[in-house]
């Protein structure tokens, strides 16, 4: 079991039309990430990371190359079978955050079990008890707008982790935070890691970068 | 999908609640629909339900028999040629030849100048027989009705309508007192109960009652009657004694095939539907307006869900990185419109029934609620929040995910 990999991309290609002008983002990808690993992606704004998140992520499809999830090949799913994968499986980060702004955190952190197959007993619970673990405990109940962006973060890691997927999606998780707070918040996806979480981040530092484990360099749609 | 309907239901409410002036004008349509709509319903009912009152106040199985030829030459229009043809013996010969008629009444109407001291009023005087209390209801407020030698004697002696009594005696005891019909005194010996109008459009409370006799021996000194009443003994029989006394009369007055009638006959029941046909006419006032306010509220919805489905892509992108399907999606808005219908439905049936319950209490109307109404509005609102709700829902479905989340 320990060499299937968790994620595996062959040969992934990604072109967009821009007019009649098609031009190729990712240029032909082969990853293998393992479980239980932290790799960042890095490369420059313009090389393709944000696409091949996405793909990685469901929310994209590839132009052409096969993804294999555990083994199995999810180039086929539909729509309906790749929102319900992302469901389960990845949890998002995003560099915005990107929380409902009219409801608090701990329905923030809610919201993607109600699209859950899986009876999952005391959402409730589990949602604060997370929120706690990443020291919110005093911010349950407030807005979005009522929360630091390094408060907001810990709200979206706290929603990626509510229904317990294999992976943790992070794309410029840090981006719009000061350096501490940046700090702060590696600080917890490495710890979450270290618990046996497989963590992908994609980012355009260094520094951040240097936190995982491996290092995957990214320049014009190709790994270099 | 239970759990998932009732977060979401969640969720909309609070996103609601953060919009509550437009979230309240958006539902207004529905609402003013759906008051329109039941308010008149209610009227309807209550009006309904009064003239089953008023009928039944009227008396039991009566047909009324009339002097005179009503026309009816345009929609709505009546005129009314009076005859001096119908007699007292017209009402004998129907108690006595015609079967299942139980009793008949004789009466004779007709205005007049009434006064007391320096008081004067104009009053509708009806000259009864005997058996009137009988076949029509009514009440003695003060006083007592007229006594057989009263009737017998022509004695001059009145029965006051309650608007009379007021106008003419206020609070003195009007009982053994004189009031002048004309020149002529009468004492009166009692006064009604207020009634209100009849169903034949008579001020009941602005009215005197005076013997028969008396009225058209001593007063009027003529030989015909305006009115006899006749009662039937149960209510089938109504529609067919109508035909006989028409048959008999057209015989006894003479009136050749072709000619009209110089009476009309109606029975109890065909005032108690012109009556309902006239509130139908503001049922289907009521139930066009409504409509057309369902079908405004239903376009405002729409509106508002075209608008908080573009201001709301990108949580829409958060939605869908979450895992929600482009059917959660849909359910999502489609979920809201609902909610707004419904509710707008609930605020104006919550509306409605406060009106209604004002109504009822200033017009003095029966209290009565059409559930039927209540129903059909929700049901109605449903349809609207399905219709208002799909295509912004389906445009929302097709939100591309990336952009919205990207997209600044």
């Amino acid at each position: 079991m320990e060499n299937i990999p968790i994620i595996e991309l062959k040969e992934i290609r990604k072109s967009f039309f821009i007019g009649n002008r098609e031009i190729e983002v990712l240029k032909g990808i082969n990853i293998k990430i393992y479980e239980k690993e932290s790799i960042a992606i890095i490369g420059q704004s313009g090389s393709g990371k944000t696409t091949l998140m996405n793909i990685i992520g469901c929310m994209d499809r590839a132009t052409s190359g096969t993804y294999l999830f555990k083994g199995k090949d999810i180039t086929t799913f539909n729509d309906d079978e790749l929102s319900s994968f992302r469901n389960e499986s990845i949890g998002f980060v995003f560099q915005q955050f990107h929380l409902i702004p009219y409801i608090n955190a701990l329905d923030n952190v809610i919201l993607p079990t109600i699209y859950s197959k899986k009876n999952i007993d005391n959402v409730k619970q589990k949602a604060i008890s997370l929120l706690t673990e990443l020291g919110m405990h005093d911010r349950i109940y407030n807005k979005p707008t009522q929360l630091s962006g390094g408060q907001q973060q810990r709200v979206a890691i706290a929603r990626a982790l509510i229904n317990d997927p294999e992976i943790i999606l992070a794309d410029e998780p840090t981006g719009a935070l000061d350096t501490k707070t940046s700090s702060e918040i590696m600080d917890i996806l490495t710890s979450l890691n270290e618990k046996g979480k497989t963590i992908i981040i994609i980012t355009h530092e260094q520094e951040i970068a240097n936190r995982c484990k491996k290092i995957i360099r990214i320049s014009d749609g190709k790994i270099v | 999908m239970l759990r998932s309907i009732k977060i979401n239901l969640l969720l909309v409410i609070k996103n609601l609640h953060t919009h509550k002036i437009r979230t309240l004008l958006s539902i207004l349509g529905i609402a003013f629909g759906t008051i329109s709509l039941v308010v008149v319903s209610n009227i309807t009912e209550m009006m309904k339900k009064k003239v089953a009152i008023e009928a039944e106040k009227y008396g039991k199985n009566l047909v009324i028999v009339s002097a005179g030829t009503s026309l009816t030459p345009g929609r709505g229009r009546t005129i009314f040629l009076p005859a001096k043809t119908l007699k007292e013996s017209d009402a004998k010969e129907v108690k006595l030849s015609i079967p299942n008629v139980m009793d008949v009444s004789p009466s004779f109407s007709k205005s007049f100048p009434l006064r007391y001291k320096e008081s004067r009023v104009t009053a509708n005087a009806i000259g009864i027989s005997k058996n009137y209390n009988q076949l029509r209801n009514i009440k003695i407020y003060l006083g007592r009705y007229f006594i057989d030698s009263e009737f017998d004697n022509n004695e001059k002696k009145v029965i006051l309508g309650y608007k009379i009594y007021e106008n003419l005696f206020g609070k003195e005891d009007p009982l053994g007192k004189y009031v002048l019909l004309f020149r002529a005194p009468l004492e009166v010996v009692g006064v009604l109960e207020p009634m209100g109008v009849d169903l034949t459009g008579n001020d009941q409370d602005n009215q005197i009652l005076i013997p028969y006799s008396t009225m058209i021996r001593r007063i009027l000194n003529v030989d015909y009657i305006t009115t006899f009443y006749v009662q039937v003994s149960d209510s089938k029989f109504l529609n067919q004694s109508k035909e006989e006394i028409t048959k008999l009369l057209r015989i006894r007055h003479k009136i050749q095939k072709g000619q009209r009638d110089d009476f009309f006959v109606r029975a109890i029941t065909d005032l108690v539907s012109i009556k309902d046909e006239a509130t139908t006419l503001v049922n289907d006032l009521g139930n066009t307006a409504s409509i057309l306010s369902f079908s405004i509220g239903g376009l405002g919805i729409l509106a508002i869900m075209m608008m908080t489905v573009a201001e709301r892509k990108r949580e829409i992108g958060i939605r869908r990185a979450c895992g929600a399907t482009k059917k959660d999606i849909i359910l999502q808005f489609l979920l809201e419109a609902l909610f707004l219908t419904i509710s707008g439905s609930i605020l104006g049936i919550f509306v409605a029934s406060l009106v209604t319950l004002i109504i009822s209490h200033y017009a003095l109307y029966p209290l009565a609620f059409s559930v039927m109404s209540i129903f059909i509005s929700i049901i109605l609102s449903f349809c609207l929040g399905i219709f208002a709700g799909l295509y912004p829902a389906k445009k929302a479905s097709d939100v591309d995910p990336i952009k919205a989340l990207y997209e600044v």
